[in-house]
């Protein structure tokens, strides 16, 4: 396949994701509606008192996870859900079916951490002291949180009670990412150690990048079992 | 049929089970004759130190060997690579586990606490979580094949963050600085004289007991796959979540187009 086919395969991939996700939102619906429960939740919990930035990055990565393992694994498991797996597979190459589901999760992802990352901020009155470390860890844990996620839902998605075992199979390894991600994201808030913020940083952007180059080959072998 | 049991065992095969009973046994011993770390708060109980440092290596390297395993399943398509991975992963859970164990042992005893919130306790439990997630993805297919191919690609994918769980975030500069659980002791010469020797001891003997449990694991899973293939078990169509797909099939006596109705293809018979 010449760079051309590839990409109109895998943005026909995307357009079609797309196009599923505004006649029928569930996904951004999902992720929206536990985000913002999530900072309801921890509104009451905090009442009256003032976080501290380790808490907050803390508390504000445990809703990226969670909310992004209830949302993301349905793209691939839709497919089987509704019997259009095998279409797929008998017109597009599997690295472009992953690519366009994995570029779809991610900016997915990258809506609901920014929308939902505005909120926090605001309600908890947090005071971001490294912009730039916030913006990179948000846009490097949104890549490596959809890249697993969206591995995690297609290996899961032809197997029995599929929603429930992708999210228990994608915790384990989207763990690191809530390790640098709460590293960056609490020095964004103002705690010291810029560097160390820095490195977690660029570790989510590794990870992220890693995730998504070899999480097509894997589903490539598997995705004609 | 070959069996567990069905070939008898020679007399040098004999000798090495005593011999290896026989170390072990004075392993133990020559554990309690070393002396007692006076820096330790229970000095005595510091022993568990011998038997604790073996299975976190034990455990790693079995993990290895069960992604390199997978992916060797993956480019044959041959079970006998699934059955050891599944064997290296088993195993490894177990010496993870007992690194587990004997860890919180040891955090009671010297720390005063079973849990510490240690982060290297923590990363050790989440890289344990990784291999549950192998068990509980292979619970989730019933047919061999897809159970073998879909676990493997997952143990493929989850090598990274178990390394980085294991090797990586305990080293970190703030990491390390924060735990209570040393990260080189045994490079920077830490562990030195008669400690080192049972060190070396224990290290050998349970790797060895490893590979014995292995082999016989191996074993086990390979007269289980051919009792599977003998008795036609392995059908590949005992998934209740693989799609149902009825197709047109074209007959060769009608000659014509029809529809076999109410049957479901073979699983992997509907892919182009």
């Amino acid at each position: 396949m010449t760079p051309g086919q590839w990409r109109r395969q895998i943005f026909a991939v995307l357009r079609k994701e797309f196009l599923s996700e505004i006649r029928s939102p569930h996904g951004l619906l999902t992720g929206g509606l536990f985000s913002l429960l999530a900072v309801i939740a921890i509104m009451f919990a905090a009442f009256n008192m003032r976080l501290t930035p380790t808490l907050a990055a803390g508390l504000l990565w445990v809703i990226f996870l969670f909310s992004g393992v209830a949302s993301l694994p349905r793209s691939f498991i839709a497919e089987e859900e509704n019997g259009t797996g095998d279409l797929l597979r008998l017109t597009a190459q599997p690295h472009a079916v992953f690519w366009g589901k994995a570029l779809f999760n991610a900016s997915l992802t990258l809506i609901t951490a920014c929308l939902l990352t505005f909120l926090f901020v605001v309600v908890m009155n947090l005071s971001v002291v490294h912009l730039d470390l916030m913006v990179a860890g948000l846009i490097g844990g949104g890549l490596a949180l959809s890249g697993a996620v969206t591995l995690c839902g297609a290996i899961a998605a032809r197997a029995a009670s599929r929603q429930a075992l992708a999210g228990a199979i994608a915790l384990p390894l989207v763990i690191p990412v809530a390790v640098w991600g709460v590293t960056s994201l609490r020095v964004a808030f103002g705690e010291p150690g810029y560097d160390a913020g820095r490195s977690a940083a660029i570790g989510l952007v590794a990870y992220g990048i890693v995730n998504n180059a070899i999480g097509p080959f894997i589903y490539a072998v598997l995705w004609k079992r | 049929m070959e069996t567990l049991n069905s070939s008898k065992l020679t007399p040098g095969a004999i000798g090495l089970r005593v011999g290896f009973g026989l170390a072990m046994g004075f392993t133990i011993l020559w554990s309690y004759g070393v002396p007692e770390l006076p820096t330790f708060q229970q000095p005595e109980l510091a022993r568990i130190f011998f038997w604790h440092l073996p299975c976190p290596i034990i455990s790693s390297v079995l993990q290895g060997f069960g992604a390199y395993f997978s992916l060797r399943f993956l480019l044959s398509n041959d079970l006998k690579w699934d059955v050891k991975a599944a064997a290296a992963l088993e195993l490894g859970m177990i010496f993870g586990l007992l690194a587990m164990a004997t860890g919180i042992l040891f955090s009671r005893v010297q720390w005063g606490a079973w849990w510490q919130n240690d982060p290297r306790q923590t990363s050790y439990l989440l890289a344990l979580m990784l291999y549950l997630a192998y068990f509980v993805l292979r619970g989730a297919f019933t047919d061999r094949m897809r159970k073998a191919a879909f676990a493997g690609g997952y143990m493929l994918a989850a090598t990274l963050p178990a390394m980085f769980l294991t090797f990586v975030y305990p080293r970190l500069s703030q990491i390390a600085a924060a735990s209570f659980h040393p990260s080189n002791s045994i490079w920077s010469g830490q562990i030195r004289g008669s400690y080192a020797q049972v060190v070396i001891a224990t290290v050998t003997l349970t790797s060895l007991l490893s590979i014995w449990l292995y082999q016989i694991r191996v074993r086990a899973g390979e007269l289980e796959l051919k009792t599977y293939e003998s008795i036609g078990l392995e059908t590949g169509g005992g998934d209740p979540a693989a799609p149902r797909v009825v197709r047109p099939v074209r007959l060769p006596a009608a000659g014509g187009i029809q529809t076999s109705e109410g049957a479901s293809a073979p699983d992997g018979a509907g892919q182009p």
